[in-house]
């Protein structure tokens, strides 16, 4: 892990940053208030950011208006019932919020899904991926003044949405693992149509390659802005694309294979050394070629069986605690489950990836110009839901 | 090792001991046996070398010169041999009832019914029970490796994983008494419970010497039981006891209701552990982690927030999420989640028992996952 040029000059611009706040050099400071609601916000999250002149010097993220205490409904949940509140976390990733915790029940109740659920999973979680950063992929370009990406973004990720309803009867809340598999099988025709699919994705992807990397504007913006060198990030907790695009190579789908089927395939953990929004970009825009890839290998080799294991009627979780953490779209997401032979969770920590990737803010925003704290932010990519929870 | 190292801090507060086996007796007796039997395994070396001195059979002069086993070894030798004076016995037994509940914590299995039955009266029970059983091996096994190997248990959890034992022995000869629990589950997790004086330093080990830099979360439990049950399927748990008794930990044990535990992970070997904290006052809090790991700054205030314990050292201490004026910290089990109060909840019905060919369907699966719970 090598610290770049870019990287050490983020560490100047904080410190200088710091060092104006210090001085109380005689410029007046200004209190911007960036949202609540903001197009880059993907919700309601708010931004005081202190300014100095067109530099930030102190930068606030304030949260919590879309709170909805999910941690304290699962309290008075059952299992089951718990996966429709997680589907909402990240609503852009829907399924992908349900696998860890259904995984964290079935390591607690050491049930494992048959070998065709666990595939079918992972297809869904690939897909929750793709339907999760075509968004972002075409946002980007949004919050830099092209709004042409956004378009294809939104075109493209509904054939993933459907093929997802297709299955699963729901575009945005899927609510279709259960304890043990999944609650269908896949319906005839399917697995054809969901190639077809995965080229419109690949095809996609070109095009936002062809839109926007290379793009003079795209480059001027992005590259060497909000530096997050590879230590800070580890430090503040960032996962996923974040983290990789610092240059860490860390993947919890090749590194810690929860009962799903990401090592059957062939596939390639993206990183970049820079750091900067561009590598964030750049990370993001691989793994969606590389989920489609994904896909398409586990599409060839499902294995024949049922989708679901012997489980009891009555879901007890016996007594015990879990940690369970899968890398979905936004980065790494765990549950922490605490049961009590309940129907229940005793307690359920949900440790969701936005939460982590922005609390990065405040420290890369110092010394940033004002409207690259746009960048900064749509490039760290969160979803307000997944933040709140 | 760790026998002598910690001796008796961690156990007072677990005098949640086994109300059951005052009631269940023998039946109860067996249960613990099988849980003494499943953590054994860990301390191997101490309990295989206590029998040898228990049948070297000298237990009246074991009592004075047993040097190493302090205090718990000698109520053992009295109870082996001594029924008559029941006092010394029930003390003894009261410190096996301690012993073993600790067990039971770390075991994973601490489902142990606290102190309505006062520490007497289970105590005397047993001691009647061993002395009726006189001088039977097994029973003599039994009451024997509870006070010795217990203080040793809580840190040393039963498990084959090298990786995890590694982790472990690592925190251990760093922070030596600091650590009072460990749990593993092989291949998958392992759980450390360190004193308050100790949190921050326990994370600059696991970041510097266990190489967790990535930092994961960090956040607090409310061991109470909910005074209010689980209101939408209330059948099934009407409320449980309030206040401190009704207090059961999970893995790594613990002595108070709250409890902070963060994760870390080295991304690059590719395992984590979970820390945790009991909080005795949740005004005074423990340390911040800050200073270690920049990222739990809005964990703490989110706990702070939520369950109303204070970091120590924490720059910033406000609300993260709720409004500044917001009285309470919701997610304490004793603040109430009104909307239920207010209206049940309609997803009672997915949980009423179902007919009976299900019952017996989920009989023949329950086996496995009953077990546990006992």
């Amino acid at each position: 892990m090598t610290v770049t040029e870019s990287q050490k000059l983020a560490y100047v611009a904080g410190q200088a940053a710091e060092a104006r706040v210090n001085l109380e050099i005689e410029t007046e400071g200004m209190t911007l208030n960036l949202g609540p609601q903001h197009p880059a916000t993907h919700g309601t999250l708010r931004i005081v950011a202190k300014l100095d002149g067109e530099q930030v010097v102190a930068c606030e993220p304030i949260m919590g208006y879309m709170h909805r205490g999910y941690e304290k409904l699962t309290e008075v949940r059952t299992y089951p019932q718990v996966t429709t509140l997680v589907n909402r976390i990240d609503w852009l990733g829907h399924f992908a919020n349900e696998v860890p915790f259904i995984l964290a029940a079935e390591t607690l109740m050491d049930i494992e899904a048959p070998p065709r659920a666990q595939w079918i999973r992972t297809i869904f979680f690939e897909m929750a991926r793709i339907a999760n950063i075509t968004l972002f992929l075409g946002d980007m370009g949004v919050q830099l003044g092209a709004l042409t990406p956004v378009f294809y973004a939104f075109r493209d990720r509904e054939y993933v949405l459907n093929q997802m309803e297709a299955v699963t009867g729901g575009r945005f809340h899927p609510n279709f693992d259960r304890i043990g598999g999944l609650r269908d099988d896949l319906p005839k025709g399917w697995i054809a149509d969901t190639k077809a699919v995965m080229d419109k994705v690949r095809n996609f992807c070109d095009v936002m390659e062809d839109l926007l990397v290379g793009n003079e504007i795209f480059d001027s913006r992005t590259r060497g802005i909000g530096v997050i060198p590879a230590e800070v990030a580890l430090g503040f907790g960032l996962t996923g694309a974040n983290l990789r695009a610092s240059g860490v190579d860390w993947d919890l789908r090749r590194d810690q294979p929860v009962g799903l089927a990401w090592n059957e395939v062939d596939w390639k953990v993206w990183t970049h050394p820079d750091g900067d929004s561009f590598a964030r970009y750049w990370v993001r825009l691989q793994e969606t070629r590389e989920a489609a890839h994904i896909i398409d290998q586990l599409l060839d080799n499902i294995p024949a069986g049922p989708v679901m294991a012997k489980v009891p009627r009555i879901i007890k979780v016996p007594e015990g605690e879990a940690w369970v953490s899968t890398e979905n779209p936004l980065g790494e997401m765990g549950y922490y489950i605490v049961s009590k032979g309940d129907l229940g969770p005793f307690r359920c920590k949900i440790k969701s990836a936005s939460f982590n990737n922005i609390s990065v803010v405040p420290w890369v925003t110092r010394g940033v110009y004002v409207p690259d704290v746009i960048t900064i932010l749509a490039s760290l990519y969160f979803i307000l839901g997944d933040i709140d929870r | 090792m760790t026998p002598l190292s910690s001796p008796e801090p961690p156990e007072p507060g677990e005098s949640t001991s086994n109300a059951d086996e005052s009631l269940v007796g023998e039946a109860t007796e067996q249960a613990a046996e099988h849980q003494r039997e499943q953590a054994a395994p860990t301390s191997g070396g101490e309990v295989e070398g206590l029998p040898v001195t228990e049948e070297g059979g000298e237990p009246e002069a074991a009592t004075a010169p047993m040097p190493p086993a302090d205090l718990t070894g000698e109520p053992t030798a009295d109870e082996e041999v001594a029924p008559e004076q029941v006092e010394a016995t029930a003390e003894a037994a009261e410190a096996e009832g301690h012993a073993e509940g600790t067990a039971a914590g770390a075991g994973g299995a601490g489902q142990s019914d606290p102190g309505q039955a006062g520490p007497e009266s289970p105590p005397v029970a047993e001691a009647m029970a061993s002395a009726a059983e006189g001088v039977q091996p097994e029973p003599a096994a039994d009451p024997e490796p509870e006070p010795e190997p217990e203080p040793v248990d809580p840190t040393s959890p039963a498990s084959a994983d090298e990786l995890r034992l590694g982790l472990l022995d690592v925190l251990k000869t760093e922070l030596g008494e600091a650590v009072v629990g460990a749990h593993i589950r092989d291949g998958n997790d392992l759980w450390v419970r360190v004193t308050p004086e100790a949190w921050r330093e326990a994370a600059q080990i696991a970041k510097g010497k266990l190489g967790c830099r990535l930092f994961v979360f960090l956040n607090a439990i409310d061991w109470m039981p909910s005074p209010y049950g689980r209101s939408e399927n209330s059948g099934f748990d009407a409320p449980a006891a309030t206040g401190e008794g009704g207090i059961v930990t999970g893995y790594a044990g613990g002595d108070t209701r709250f409890q902070v535990f963060g994760r870390v992970h080295n991304h690059e070997k590719g395992y984590g552990l979970i820390l945790k904290v009991d909080v005795a006052e949740p005004e005074v809090g423990v340390p911040t982690w800050i200073p270690v790991y920049p990222g739990a700054n809005w964990h703490e205030r989110e706990t702070w927030e939520m369950f109303g314990i204070a970091f120590s050292g924490h720059p910033h201490l406000v609300h993260l999420y709720l409004p500044t004026g917001f009285e309470g910290h919701p997610l304490r089990k004793d603040f109430p989640l009104l909307a239920r109060e207010v209206k049940p909840w309609p997803g009672i019905v997915d949980v009423e028992p179902m007919p009976d060919e299900d019952e017996a369907e989920a009989a023949a699966e329950q086996p496995a996952t009953e077990e546990p719970a006992q």
